[in-house]
């Protein structure tokens, strides 16, 4: 498999407050993402999942970037696109797309659905609006959206949620991108509706043989689309592996407990109480050593507390911490 | 000892009266938990917040009646059911900041509460029991003069919880409330309700979109769709065997780490109240539908200790 | 909006009877009204507006309302009414076409110092806000002496007082698009921002455009009949409607009410009719527009 995209130590810094608070030394820097790399495949889907407060859209945004990195690098296609200027990055935008959270957002209120797939045609040149008009009609068929000519006239809010995002997914896939960034894209979906949005998008995936970065606090929705899952918590990956592997066997203190807290109807699966402590901690104060020693059940030793640990890989898959659950 | 009988719920809206719920039976025990399950726009929110009267404005009470610890709660005045809310059955809303004042202590607010309800002779005394009931959600007492904003999105759920319990309620009323927060959150919001039923005996609504969740908390379970309950039972004989078929298809499109992988969804979209389809409300979206199910609309059947609305069981 | 005091109270009390459907109905009325009778001045009014229509043993009297003349004479012998159709025409000139100015100059500065927040945007903002705080009628007539009296010259006063208000509520509204998720997905597909701005951004401000056209110009009438006032708009013997309630100020005093009333009663009828145009869209596009 030939790589698409390559992330290299990936940070995001904000710096909160203003003025004000430069002056009274109240300013803080808050670590949104804090040193991520991974290597995504030509046809893979890697799940980027945490809780907020995680980074996970973060870095959604910063591989696009549609928010500058502090530092790090991003090679798409091997190209690298950090220090690119804005003219040269819009010829690239085609190529990799993203869908957001909220599908009622996503669309201008004023412009009609067809109008709104139809457009990236005709904004980069690819097609006249006529032309254009045939494809998103073909388009607004494909995802399900008929009849067509009745969905094309439409205003975004004379459509339902799911059927709103499908409309989104249309204007993405209109493009024909080799990266989709999908951000969240069923959390806001009614639950009969999720199953057949992340089909949509699996279907086109192999339609074009397209890359996929899925950014969800749900494993479950991770599960059903990922090869690799890649688990984030406060700014970092803390490991990375084939989806199923590491849903059976995690290696993380952190990815164990997401298994155990994700609900689930069978009976014999429920586990005992959590045992993980408290809640994410404010990325603007990151724990020493491992971010994670503070909530994590297995810590007991300096060293979670002292020392870093680096993401670590064996046999393809990868784990930040000192002292990894063993399968 | 809370019984809700051919409950029937309207919205006057713009364009005609909408039906939000439709001839709704619930009972809830002692102790028990109930968990109402469905999809945005089933009513699940509208029915249980109609128990305690908090309708909103254009929502009205049209027919039927809600029994609560033998009171006929439908013909209390508001002063009476503002008396009962919170002492005796008690509210978590989905958001735990649009019910907490940012600019008021978190014990200061549950020491109100108390003082409203007459429930303490002074100020000192409902502090006290103000921060009793912190600890027993699992906040420190010395956290009482924090602020909203000091506290995490799970915290502030806690405080909402240990505001709504402080009273002991026979019933507690929770809408959707770890939507908002994180899935780790969301179960240790859900072991300390199990642990808060158990040790106080209180009866519990859940309302949630998530049948897992509903599945791993519930005695019982109510399945609304389209204004109606269209299943309810103790809540492993519905998980493990549905009578309906919405309850069925909603299951098995639900994703679950612990069951085999699908991309099942159910086929088309959630009707409009304002036109429901006729006969069975679900029939349009239904893998079992038959002549019947377009035509009829089907009755309530009990079905040992279960109901069903549905013409697949008579 | 700086909409004057004495008709803001009115606005609002029809505001809490009838809905924007009727307000912005009975403004179109109106406007529409005093724009066709301008129009056809020259075929509607009796007599020239600036020619003695009474014997002139009459004319250095003015005369009460009668058949020949509706809204009597001047004090120079002048009729009130033919005035009054002439004098629209000065009013509806300046007051539109200093609206069109302020807006092609307020709106693309607003879009763009909304979208591009930065240095240019905070310059823009620091001049605009200087020009904002001058009560209006103060600055216009600063400007209108400098550039001397003529029509244009007043509208390009007036223009130059309202340039700030269509900036600033193109600017707010540009600036929370510009963070909207559908911006951000729009920057996503790779679009140029000029497509943004002009295609995207500016069709979700023309609504609140419309309402500040709407009210900017019923505030515009009554700034302009202050510059006539002062006759920065037209000189003698020009009709208009702000000038000869200045002329007939001391008669007037003297029982001659006709002469001040006429004008006066029609610079309010045409500033509500424009307030009720932008009250009524506001109302109808549910859109809250800021007033201070």
């Amino acid at each position: 498999m030939t790589l698409l995209l390559e992330v290299e130590d990936l940070k995001k810094y904000f710096i909160e407050g203003g003025f004000l608070s430069s002056i009274l030394g109240g300013t803080r820097i808050v670590k949104a993402v804090d040193g991520v790399s991974f290597k995504l495949s030509r046809g893979e889907t890697l799940a980027l999942v945490g809780e907020s407060g995680s980074g996970k859209t973060t870095t959604g945004r910063l591989i696009l970037r549609l928010i500058e990195p502090t530092s790090g690098r991003i090679l798409f296609d091997g190209i690298d696109i950090t220090g690119m200027k804005p003219g040269e990055l819009r010829k690239l935008r085609p190529r990799m797309q993203m869908i957001f959270q909220d599908p009622y957002a996503s669309l201008n209120p004023r412009m009609s659905i067809g109008k709104a797939i139809a457009e990236p045609l005709v904004v980069h040149g690819r097609a006249t609006w006529g032309e254009a008009r045939r494809e998103a009609l073909e388009m607004l068929e494909r995802v399900g959206l008929t009849p067509a000519s009745d969905f094309y006239e439409r205003k975004p809010i004379q459509l339902s949620g799911g059927q709103r995002q499908r409309a989104v997914i249309a204007r993405a896939m209109i493009l024909k991108p080799d990266l989709l960034v999908a951000d969240e894209p069923v959390s806001m979906i009614d639950v009969s509706m999720r199953t057949s949005i992340l089909k949509l998008l699996l279907e086109f995936r192999r339609e074009y043989n397209m890359s996929m970065i899925m950014i969800t606090h749900d494993l479950a929705v991770a599960r059903l689309v990922a090869d690799r899952i890649a688990v984030m918590y406060l700014g970092k990956i803390v490991e990375i592996g084939p989806t199923e592997e590491v849903l059976n066997s995690p290696r993380h203190p952190y990815t164990e407990a997401l298994i155990a807290a994700a609900p689930t109807i069978v009976r014999s699966a429920r586990k005992p109480r959590l045992r993980i402590k408290g809640e994410i901690a404010d990325p603007g104060r990151i724990p020493s050593g491992c971010r994670f020693h503070p909530r994590c059940p297995y810590s007991d030793s300096k060293r979670c507390v002292e020392e870093e640990p680096e993401v670590t890989y064996y046999d393809g898959r990868g784990v930040a911490c000192h002292y990894p659950l063993s399968p | 000892m809370l019984e809700v009988k051919g409950l029937n719920i309207d919205y006057m809206t713009l364009r005609g009266p909408l039906r939000a719920v439709k001839d709704a039976w619930l009972s809830v025990d002692r102790g028990e938990w109930l968990s109402i399950v469905g999809e945005s726009g089933s009513g699940k929110s509208t029915l249980a917040m109609s128990i305690p009267g908090l309708l909103m404005p254009p929502g009205r009470i049209t027919s039927g009646s809600i029994v609560f610890d033998g009171k006929e709660l439908t013909r209390l005045s508001r002063e009476e059911l503002r008396r009962i809310r919170g002492s005796e059955i008690g509210v978590v809303f989905q958001d735990p900041l649009t019910s907490l004042d940012p600019l008021r202590t978190i014990g200061d607010q549950i020491a109100e509460e108390i003082l409203e309800h007459d429930a303490a002779s002074s100020k000192r005394e409902a502090l006290e029991m103000a921060a009793e009931a912190l600890e027993a959600v699992g906040i420190p007492r010395n956290r009482i003069k924090y602020y909203p904003h000091q506290l995490s999105g799970g915290q502030r759920q806690r405080v909402v919880i240990a505001s709504a319990i402080v009273l002991r309620p026979k019933l507690l009323i929770a809408d959707e409330p770890t939507t908002a927060l994180d899935v780790i959150v969301q179960a240790k919001i859900m072991e300390l309700m199990k642990d808060l039923q158990k040790k106080l005996g209180m009866a519990v609504i859940l309302i949630t979109h998530d049948i897992a969740l509903a599945a791993e908390v519930s005695d019982r379970m109510a399945v609304m769709y389209a204004a109606e309950i269209v299943e309810e039972g103790p809540v492993d004989e519905v998980v493990s065997r549905p009578l309906h078929p919405y309850t069925e298809a909603l299951i098995k499109a639900t994703p679950d780490l612990w069951r085999e992988k699908t991309l099942y969804s159910i086929p088309g979209n959630p009707p409009d109240l304002r036109n429901p389809p006729r006969g069975c409300r679900f029939h349009p979206r239904c893998h079992r539908v038959f002549d019947r199910c377009r035509l009829e609309e089907p009755r309530r059947l009990r079905i040992n200790g279960r109901t069903v609305s549905c013409h697949l069981h008579g | 909006m700086r909409l004057s005091s004495i008709l803001s109270p009115l606005v609002s009390l029809l505001r809490e009877r009838y809905d924007g459907k009727w307000m912005l109905l009975a403004g179109l009325v109106i406007v529409a009204f005093f724009t066709m009778v301008s129009i056809l001045a020259p075929f509607i009014a009796p007599y020239e507006p600036a020619q003695i229509s009474v014997p002139l043993e009459l004319a250095s009297e003015p005369q009460p309302p009668s058949w020949e003349h509706p809204m009597g004479t001047n004090n120079i012998g002048y009729d009130v009414f033919s005035r009054i159709l002439y004098g629209g025409r000065v009013i509806l000139y300046v007051v539109l076409s200093a609206s069109i100015l302020s807006l092609s100059i307020g709106v693309p500065l607003g879009l763009v110092s909304g979208y591009y927040s930065g240095k240019v945007d905070r310059i823009l903002s620091m001049v605009m806000d200087s020009i904002y705080s001058f009560p209006g009628i103060i600055l216009a007539i600063a400007i209108a002496s400098v550039l001397g009296t003529s029509p244009t010259n007043a509208a390009i006063a007036l223009a130059v007082v309202y340039v700030p208000t269509y900036f600033r509520m193109v600017r707010g509204q540009t600036l929370k698009l510009a963070q909207s998720v559908f911006v951000e997905a729009l920057r996503s597909l790779g679009y140029p921002d000029r497509v943004i701005l002009l295609r995207h951004i500016l069709p979700n401000t023309a609504p609140v455009i419309l309402v500040v056209f709407g009210l900017g110009a019923a505030d515009a009438i009554l700034t302009e009949a202050g510059l006539s006032f002062f006759g920065l708009t037209v000189s003698n013997p020009n009709p208009d409607w702000g000038f000869d309630l200045y002329n007939g100020m001391g008669d007037f005093r003297n029982g001659y009410w006709w002469t001040v009333f006429f004008p006066g009663l029609m610079i309010m009828l045409l500033a509500l009719g424009f307030a009720l145009i932008g009250e009524g869209l506001a109302e109808k596009l549910a859109l809250r527009v800021e007033r201070d």
